[in-house]
């Protein structure tokens, strides 16, 4: 009874607090651009991402470093020759129950918008039965001379059962106006069911709620498939707006590199990839 | 020589004579079932009449006359009866002699009240029938067949008129409730030429004009028709007929075909013989209006001959515009423009559909080149809708429904030759919402659908302004500015996005934002330029950073894509 009562009281604080998300990405950097952050391992690939929340992450390792690139839809018919594009490069480090990430995104808009993020995630395993973090983000944008800074900040929630993890947060709540005339950035709730690896692969499960008119609902479907030890193959699919992904990944005791496609039904295909060291 | 020789002999050197007479008797004016309600005229159809125009030189008599009207036959007899209606005319007469007009008027026309009387030429010849009716009543399709002989057979045809075959649908019923004007009767036919066989009837412009043919001058008639031009000599042979009503003897007159810039022949004597003076002219391409005058006792007629419907290219007068679709405020209407470089004339063409067609006009519409007309079902209408000048505004004496979606509509010149045909299909109008349909291109077939656009703001009797950005070959879409800063400073505020479609294209405009998720739909394409506020369907900012304009557009090669990339700051 206590057990579920302080379970339940953690799920109410970590969707009424705040949570950090980047501007306006279409879809999880690194490893989560192919499975669209529907495969979540406490202690896999996922949890070391520097850039994901420090309370998806429960393992042994100590330390890691990351970097991921994603380049962002089709051609269009102007501007051509200049790319979106986002680079994100970050680390971790684990010792006893804190864990701490640290991750850093340039985006770039064909030469003329820029978004640089600095993250900061702080999350704890002292309790058994989940793991939560505080996460914070400061957001700068900038066209030319003209910038403007905000910072964001959120909680996010695993909680590993036996047979699925449930993932709680709260994205995108804001914090301060660092400098300009800042964003209105719609905050967004998430709750996220993740099976572990099992005959099947892993499953997930994503429903984000976005505080907006219309289009509130975001459901996420992923499945990652583990074709040998070192290699597994994912998809994912996502409504509003209807996205597929793919992705492989391939991973060694302290390496892992990973390459995706996610294809938007008008906006064309996004490429990514990254490489992860963890010790 | 015995005395019946002599007279056998004198009986023999008369009808010899009068071979040399030329006898012509034209139907000249036909009333045919009259517009109005049955019970307000006395006798029914009591108001139908015929009139008769002795044009040669020998006098008709009323023995063994007939009209038959295609139903039934009547003798035409006398009108003996001496009322008000008919003071002024000759009444008991059983000889029509030269140059004189005759009216056949239905028995009935006795009872008519004196609200609903003719004015009536005064020394016309009133005859009827022996019947109560003219016929069995004229309808709107009967022709008018005048004749010598008995009820079973006819001896000589005196006179034949019908305007079945050519206009079916003239209907004089039709042009009453068409036209706005309150004619009792409605309007009367006459033909418009009567020395040349084949003759066109047309829309009396006096609306009624019992007494008298309308295109008399001074008691003479002249008629002319063009030729085919010859393009080596830049001339254009035309047919002349010039006749004095009641015959040419004893007449010295001259006439003579002049322009503004030659004389094409000089005063000749006017040579009748035995009939009309038929000749022919070389006109020199140089003008488009000659005038043939005619001398006679020192007093001088004029006649306007105009050619240039002959001289202009083919297809000058292009139809730039229709609305098809009558509203209770709007009626149909279509556009025409004069592309060639001289002016051209509507008098006499005519404008219809694969079904039917109508005289556009039967006095002068002069189409300055580059200038636009209208042609309008309801003038007044139309014009409390669209304020123009109302010189720039036609009304044909009646109309030729046009369907809202699929129809062809045609010109014809005033020679009966094409000129013009366009058409529109129920596809092209997928994105109408009550607008016309305006031509992007004069140099396309009007039949071909990627000359034509859905416009929303009609320009009746202006250029096509609001689709010529529908004249593109290829489609393009340009967004501008970058970046674009919708923040109420009046600076790069709006997002322009520019369109140029081909004609037959159909266009939608949806924007996207960076996350993929779409921002805002725009209808189109109903204008050139759209303008974007950087606000969601919702009415939310949009976030700034990119977006995407996405532009999916139909046309004959399929459906495709265009996608432009954009930043939007605030």
């Amino acid at each position: 009874m206590a057990l579920s009562l302080v379970r339940y009281l953690v799920l109410i604080a970590a969707l009424a607090s705040a949570a950090v998300a980047g501007l306006n990405d279409p879809f999880p950097l690194g490893y989560g651009m192919g499975n669209q952050g529907t495969v979540v391992w406490p202690n896999g690939i996922s949890g070391r991402q520097p850039w994901t929340p420090a309370a998806w992450y429960r393992d042994s390792l100590h330390v890691g470093c990351a970097a991921a690139y994603a380049l962002y839809y089709d051609a269009m018919d102007n501007y051509r020759d200049a790319s979106t594009s986002q680079i994100a490069v970050g680390a971790f480090c684990a010792a006893g129950i804190i864990t701490l990430k640290a991750a850093f995104q340039h985006f770039s808009a064909f030469d003329v918008y820029s978004e640089q993020t600095g993250r900061l995630s702080i999350g704890t395993t002292a309790l058994r039965f989940m793991t939560m973090s505080i996460d914070a983000e400061l957001l700068r944008a900038s066209i030319g001379t003209d910038a403007a800074m905000e910072l964001y900040a959120g909680e996010t929630v695993m909680i590993p059962l036996h047979y699925v993890g449930i993932a709680l947060s709260c994205r995108r709540m804001h914090i301060a106006r660092v400098s300009g005339a800042g964003f209105d950035l719609p905050a967004a709730y998430s709750a996220g069911f993740h099976t572990p690896e099992n005959q099947f692969g892993a499953q997930g499960v994503v429903l984000e709620i976005i505080d907006r008119t219309h289009d509130v609902l975001r459901l996420v479907i992923g499945e990652e498939y583990r074709m040998a030890p070192q290699m597994a193959l994912c998809a994912a699919v996502s409504t509003n707006p209807v996205q597929l992904s793919f992705g492989l990944s391939f991973n060694t005791a302290s390496m892992s590199g990973y390459a995706a496609l996610v294809d938007h039904p008008v906006l064309g295909w996004s490429k990514g990839f990254g490489l992860e060291w963890a010790r | 020589m015995p005395r019946w020789c002599m007279y056998t002999l004198l009986v023999c050197l008369l009808a010899w004579f009068r071979g040399y007479a030329f006898e012509c008797i034209a139907v000249t004016e036909v009333l045919k079932n009259p517009a109005g309600k049955e019970d307000t005229i006395p006798g029914g159809k009591s108001h139908e009449f015929v009139e008769i125009t002795n044009i040669g030189d020998a006098a008709l008599t009323l023995d063994s006359l007939f009209l038959f009207d295609g139903g039934e036959i009547d003798s035409i007899v006398p009108w003996l009866d001496t009322l008000p209606q008919i003071r002024s005319c000759l009444l008991g007469t059983r000889t029509v002699g030269p140059g004189q007009t005759a009216l056949v008027l239905d028995r009935d026309y006795a009872l008519a009240p004196k609200a609903s009387w003719f004015v009536i030429d005064s020394g016309t010849i009133i005859l009827t029938t022996d019947d109560n009716d003219i016929g069995n009543s004229l309808a709107e399709d009967d022709g008018v067949l005048i004749y010598k002989g008995s009820k079973t057979r006819i001896d000589r045809v005196v006179s034949f008129a019908a305007d079945a075959g050519q206009q079916p649908s003239l209907s004089v019923t039709k042009i009453h409730h068409l036209s706005g004007r309150k004619i009792a009767e409605g309007y009367s036919v006459i033909p418009r030429q009567v020395l040349f066989a084949n003759a066109e009837w047309l829309q009396c412009p006096d609306s009624l004009g019992p007494g008298h043919y309308e295109y008399v001058k001074n008691g003479w008639l002249v008629e002319y028709r063009p030729g085919t031009a010859d393009v080596s000599r830049q001339t254009l042979p035309c047919s002349l007929v010039c006749w004095k009503t009641g015959g040419c003897a004893g007449v010295s007159a001259t006439w003579a075909v002049v322009s503004v810039k030659s004389t094409v022949s000089a005063p000749r004597a006017f040579d009748c013989g035995a009939g009309p003076m038929r000749t022919t002219v070389d006109l020199p391409l140089d003008s488009t209006r000659y005038s043939l005058g005619i001398t006679d006792a020192g007093a001088v007629t004029n006649w306007d001959i105009d050619i240039s419907t002959e001289w202009a290219p083919l297809s000058a007068i292009k139809i730039t515009e229709v609305f098809p679709r009558a509203a209770a405020d709007e009626p149909e209407w279509f556009e025409v423009a004069n592309i060639s470089s001289m002016p051209i004339n509507l008098k006499g063409w005519r404008f219809g559909t694969a079904e039917d067609s109508m005289v556009l006009s039967d006095a002068d519409v002069v189409v300055r080149p580059s200038e636009f007309r209208v042609i309008a079902r309801d003038r007044a209408l139309f014009l409390r809708r669209y304020p123009l000048p109302a010189g720039l505004v036609t009304a044909p004496p009646s109309w030729v429904a046009l369907d809202n979606y699929d129809d062809t509509l045609r010109l014809w010149n005033s020679r009966g030759n094409p000129q013009e045909a366009i058409c529109w299909h129920n596809e092209w109008f997928a994105s109408w919402k009550g607008g016309s349909l305006e031509r992007v291109s004069t140099d396309r077939s009007g039949l071909d659908k990627n000359a034509w656009a859905v416009a929303v703001n009609p320009s009746p009797g202006m250029p096509n302004g609001s689709t010529a950005w529908r004249f593109a070959a290829q489609a393009t879409v340009d967004i501008g500015p970058a970046p674009f800063t919708p923040n109420g400073d009046g600076a790069n505020d709006y997002l322009a996005i520019t369109l140029s479609l081909p004609a037959a294209a159909t266009a939608s405009i949806a924007i996207y934002g960076f996350d993929g998720r779409k921002i805002r739909d725009v209808a189109g394409p109903a204008q050139q330029t759209y303008r974007w506020d950087g606000r969601g369907d919702d009415g939310r900012p949009a976030l700034p950073g990119p977006f995407f304009v996405v532009v999916r557009i139909q046309d004959d090669r399929g459906l495709h894509t265009v996608r432009k990339k954009g930043v939007l700051w605030r």
